[in-house]
């Protein structure tokens, strides 16, 4: 539904491979709560930048991208099935947030980074068939907000940077 | 940050604090250890059986978990991340250790809720 173009391919592919690398050092980093499922999502930077300056349909290519390859690289078919439905839910959720023009980047990228962690719960719940996870919500809310409110930052110093790129009018910073 | 970030996030602290505290709430004391292994439930024990107990897998041990002083906590994984090993010990209703690699999740359930999607009864 549009047009494939040299420079969006080029644009694509770059966005994936530093999403890749952003993916990687967070394996680096030691990030251990006890709490599976809590990470620092710096991937989603790039999932954010992509929703603002090329809008929802090209993100999902990146973050579909992305995910399959550090799967194949980094994971197993499991953490693939997990990040695949966190992060499509996450971008699907964004992109409907910020088309409503209400909220600005953060509260955006705080809904994704909750629903990142409510796609991979879904996918959690369903693969050991427990409906009961009682404790395990709100920890997983309110670590996907903070989570969120950094990435939003990063995200939003990203974009202050390249606006003079790309049209301005698509960018709300 | 506008105003609706605020609401929005002051909406979803709301969610999941009245979430935690219902779950808090309505969680009696467990009395029953369940051990399922790829959603099949291999053992079952009362929460007072102090001991060491392992999980198998074709002859080496996979996770040890330990019930002492009426709680549960995974000391043992073969596991990559030993997230399992990390959890919080549990000890009531509800409450449960999971490792999703082995697909092994150890959950406490007490006689007033039960859960009743594998046994119909249990006669003691």
């Amino acid at each position: 539904m549009q047009s494939v173009n040299n420079k969006k391919i080029a644009y694509v592919s770059l966005l994936v491979a530093i999403a890749l690398i952003f993916s990687y050092v967070e394996i680096l980093i030691p990030f251990n709560f006890g709490i599976p499922g809590v990470k620092l999502g710096l991937a989603n930077v790039i999932s954010i930048i992509s929703i603002y300056l090329f809008g929802p349909y090209i993100a999902l290519v990146i973050v579909v991208l992305r995910i399959l390859l550090s799967g194949f690289l980094f994971g197993n078919l499991y953490s693939i099935l997990y990040s695949l439905c966190g992060g499509i839910l996450s971008i699907i959720v964004m992109s409907v947030i910020k088309k409503t023009n209400k909220f600005s980047i953060y509260g955006v990228s705080m809904c994704g980074g909750v629903f990142h962690n409510i796609g991979q719960l879904i996918v959690a719940m369903i693969t050991v068939n427990q409906m009961k996870i009682s404790y395990y919500g709100p920890i997983l809310i309110v670590s996907g907000m903070i989570m969120g409110l950094l990435v939003g930052f990063l995200s939003n110093q990203v974009l202050i940077r390249l606006k003079h790129m790309f049209d301005s009018d698509k960018i709300i910073s | 940050m506008k105003k609706s970030d605020f609401l929005l996030a002051s909406a979803m602290v709301t969610i999941a604090l009245v979430w935690f505290l219902t779950a808090y709430f309505f969680s009696s004391k467990g009395t029953m250890v369940y051990v399922y292994k790829d959603n099949n439930l291999i053992r079952s024990c009362p929460l007072e059986d102090t001991g060491e107990y392992s999980i198998e897998d074709n002859g080496t041990t996979i996770l040890n978990y330990v019930i002492n002083n009426q709680t549960v906590d995974v000391t043992f994984a073969t596991c990559p991340d030993r997230l399992c090993v990390f959890q919080k010990s549990i000890s009531r209703d509800g409450e449960s250790i999971v490792c999703l690699p082995h697909k092994i999740v150890i959950k406490i359930v007490s006689d007033t809720s039960f859960n009743n999607e594998d046994y119909d009864a249990i006669s003691k």
